[in-house]
């Protein structure tokens, strides 16, 4: 027999063999594993179409950036002398903790759907490698996307400091690394615990929307002000004292992180060394209930099946076709835990904006103080106090954030579409289709707003009305750009609307903050909120003419 | 008198980078389980897909029970159902809800949904996992829940394409006695399959399709004489296959 295809399947003990053959890695380490991931994931990212024009256009704005705000404040850096002092330490350490939660959010979020997902989990744990490298290679995995995307959004300010003020600011990168790392650690340990504590089944939904949490957390802190005005004013005065008593001077434990940003050489190796070794940690505490718990997620939702004692009526059938339509999609994205991740992220973010609104239109009525807005050539183009200002903003962010919520639920409804194949095979109008999916996706976005519609209605039924129509208006134009930019994908790829179309995105941007200004102008009661209303519509009029659906039903 | 066929295909064309049909010329009786068969690559699905409505010839024509299917799509999909191999399923619901879904999109009537939704259910063995969502079923419960959902609306023209795909042997035997049984009641069915012996055993008449064309069509008999064995001959089905594709 030749021997030669016998050697193909013959194993290296050491790896020594392949690398001598010409790889870089010895097959199975760690360092090889991960080379594997960055590989496919750097393909999936590349693979995107459009992913050319995406890069360019970020890379313009960070230039952008790094010239009109990263140079000048390394000059201001430069030119004061800049060193940290309580204030100072507060600022980043709150910087810091704000992003290490962001990152948080992502890696538990990421860790979860790896569980889920799959991919080529079961081949790594089928293989003869040790469980605790497969965990330590899928942790550092999904602490490097939020990673890089942090290290690029720092990147025109820590350059510009480098050159202009000191190399030492480079060590923010180290940090930031480390709290990747940390965070990667804590997600999936987390997802570990959501397993034992709540079994595979639950972890699924709880720990998306335990992620869309942690994600919020830090702006609902920040709102605190505008929650819980007394107290959180209290809370943050408490904080600037203790920030001069002592506990964030140079040199005390909490000031480390900061001056760690700074490239403070003992400070930056405690926090590399703390992280590295929580990292480690957890690996090697988990690495065994790592297979299990991938195992159970695998058989998550599987059998044995309870028995269905409820008998099915004669009601439950006989809709048409647009009421069985709504009703599936809104089954199905009740039913979507990532997409609840989503739309709870969204309400955090509206409770806030809701108690302001309230409390400033309330305020308003009382105001005594009015102001005008001048814009250079059009003279006055509104006119208020402050309070009703931050009301007229609020009114247009209402009306933004309407779009946000209806093109993501769109998105998930029409490009979506888990069974384009029974529904063109259905003798239905496609059309008859499509308006009970945009029917559908703007159910949800009724309930979200309705309480902040209401409330902003009570007190100022003008702006209210104004913001009603503004949010309606920018559901349905989200929604019809995702009907004319239709580009069947696959539901999982949600998050990231990975295959969707980028016109399609940038479209509905421009459509959401279109409709925000007009709504906001409209408010205020300005006779120029035309010149926004028809600059919108006229772009709705040019997306229509762009469009060019690939219709998957 | 006799009625319409159930498929008349005519001159049917459709090219992707190459001719993927190139001039079909097919007769379904009605009434008859029909095996179209085919090695890979030969144009099998594309074909059913172009009945079914999903895809659009670039030339020739479909009839379905005499209705012209690319004139008038709607009356013809009325009639059709599809079960392609992958089950057109939504995970999130369970079979209850899928069904009540398709039977809407159909319109079936409310009370005849009802029954056949409970009795497909219990004759598939999912009437106990009628509550569940399906995500957590297994591939040949996938497969039955969605053949449930083809059969709801009661159609005359049932196609599949691998029906026994990854289904175990108790429920390959539920698929095929129910196809037959649909078949009893009239229907039509044409299906595609590598499984040979499921074509032996099951169709009446068998079509064996190759690069677009149709290469033999008959009765087991009637293509082991074209093959050359003779009225008499002993040989399979894959026998015949294999001596007519020329492998």
């Amino acid at each position: 027999m030749d021997a030669e295809p016998l050697r193909m399947f013959s194993c290296s003990s050491s790896g020594r063999e392949a690398v001598i053959k010409g790889q870089l890695l010895p097959p199975g380490g760690a360092a090889w594993l991960l080379l594997h991931e960055a590989r496919l994931n750097l393909r999936t990212v590349t693979a995107r179409k459009g992913a050319a024009l995406v890069f360019l256009v970020l890379g313009l704005v960070l230039a952008v950036v790094t010239v009109f705000a990263g140079v000048p404040l390394a000059l201001l850096a430069e030119r004061t002398r800049f060193a940290l002092g309580p204030i100072s330490i507060l600022a980043v350490d709150a910087g810091l903790v704000m992003i290490f939660t962001l990152i948080l959010s992502q890696t538990l979020s990421a860790a979860v759907s790896s569980f889920y997902d799959r991919g080529d989990l079961d081949l790594l744990l089928s293989s003869p490698l040790p469980p605790q490298r497969v965990l330590i290679v899928r942790a550092v995995s999904v602490a490097v996307t939020p990673f890089l995307w942090f290290a690029l959004f720092l990147t025109p300010v820590a350059v510009p400091l480098a050159i202009l003020n000191s190399p030492l600011w480079l060590a923010s990168y180290l940090v930031l690394a480390s709290m990747a790392l940390l965070a990667g650690a804590a997600g999936l340990s987390l997802a570990m615990a959501l397993f034992r504590l709540i079994g595979a089944r639950a972890t699924k939904t709880a720990g998306q929307l335990i992620a869309a949490v942690i994600g919020a957390a830090f702006f609902l802190i920040s709102q605190l002000r505008n929650l819980l005005p007394d107290q959180g004013a209290s809370i943050m005065s408490a904080l600037f004292k203790k920030a001069h008593s002592g506990v964030f001077e140079p040199g005390a434990p909490l000031a480390w992180p900061a001056e760690a940003v700074a490239g403070s050489p003992l400070p930056l190796l405690g926090v590399l060394v703390l992280s590295g070794a929580a990292f480690m940690t957890t690996a090697s505490a988990l690495g065994k209930r790592f297979a299990a718990d991938a195992a159970a997620a695998a058989g998550a939702g599987a059998g044995p099946f309870r028995v269905s004692r409820r008998a099915i009526s004669e009601r439950e059938f006989g809709d048409g076709v647009f009421s069985v339509m709504v009703k599936k999609e809104l089954r199905l994205l009740i039913r979507d835990p990532t997409l609840l991740s989503q739309v709870l992220l969204r309400t955090l973010y509206v409770l806030p904006l809701t108690f302001l609104l309230a409390r400033n239109a309330m305020r308003s009525r009382g105001d005594p103080i009015h102001t005008a807005v001048r814009f250079h050539g059009l003279g006055t183009i509104a006119y208020g106090s402050a309070s009703s200002f931050s009301v007229y903003a609020g009114a247009g962010a209402l009306a933004f954030l309407a779009g946000q919520v209806a093109g993501s639920l769109a998105w998930i409804t029409i490009s979506a579409e888990e069974a384009p194949e029974l529904l063109a095979c259905a003798p239905v109008d496609g059309e008859r289709v499509r308006q009970a999916k945009l029917t559908a996706t703007m159910v949800p976005v009724a309930l979200l707003l309705i309480a902040p519609l209401c409330g902003l209605a009570a007190f100022a039924p003008w702006v209210g009305a104004a913001a009603s129509v503004g949010a309606a208006g920018s559901a349905v134009s989200a929604g019809l750009i995702n009907l004319w930019f239709e580009k069947p994908a696959s539901r999982k790829a949600f998050r990231s609307r990975r295959g969707g179309s980028v016109l399609g995105a940038i479209a509905e941007l421009i459509m959401g903050l279109g409709w925000g200004v007009t709504t906001g102008m409209i408010a205020a009661l300005s006779p120029y909120a035309v010149i926004p209303a028809a600059i919108t519509l006229l772009t709705l009029g040019l997306f229509y003419g762009l469009a060019n659906p690939v219709k998957g039903y | 008198m006799t009625g319409p066929n159930a498929v008349e295909i005519r001159d049917l064309r459709k090219t992707y980078a190459k001719p993927a049909v190139d001039g079909l010329d097919l007769t379904v009786r009605a009434g008859e389980l029909y095996a179209l068969l085919g090695p890979n690559g030969a144009g099998k699905t594309t074909t059913l897909r172009m009945v079914t409505g999903l895809l659009q010839p670039d030339a020739g024509s479909i009839r379905v029970f005499g209705c012209d299917a690319l004139a008038d799509p709607r009356a013809a999909k009325q009639m059709v159902a599809w079960l392609p191999d992958e089950p057109m399923l939504y995970d999130k619901l369970t079979p209850v809800e899928y069904l009540q879904f398709v039977a809407g999109l159909w319109g079936v009537d409310a009370a005849a949904a009802r029954d056949r939704a409970e009795t497909l259910l219990r004759l598939l063995d999912l009437w106990d996992q009628r509550g569940q969502r399906c995500e957590g079923f297994s591939r040949g419960m996938k497969q039955k829940a969605a053949l449930a959902g083809a059969l709801i609306h009661d159609p005359k023209l049932l196609i599949l394409d691998e029906p026994l795909t990854g289904l175990d042997a108790a429920a390959a035997r539920q698929v095929k006695d129910l196809l037959q049984e649909r078949v009893r009641a009239g229907a039509t069915v044409i299906l595609t399959t590598h499984i040979l012996e499921v074509a032996e055993r099951l169709a009446d008449r068998i079509g064996i399709i190759m690069a677009g064309r149709l290469r033999a069509e008959g009765t087991l008999a009637e293509l082991r004489s074209r093959a050359g064995e003779g009225d008499h001959g002993r040989g399979t089905l894959e026998d015949v296959f294999l001596q007519l594709v020329g492998t």
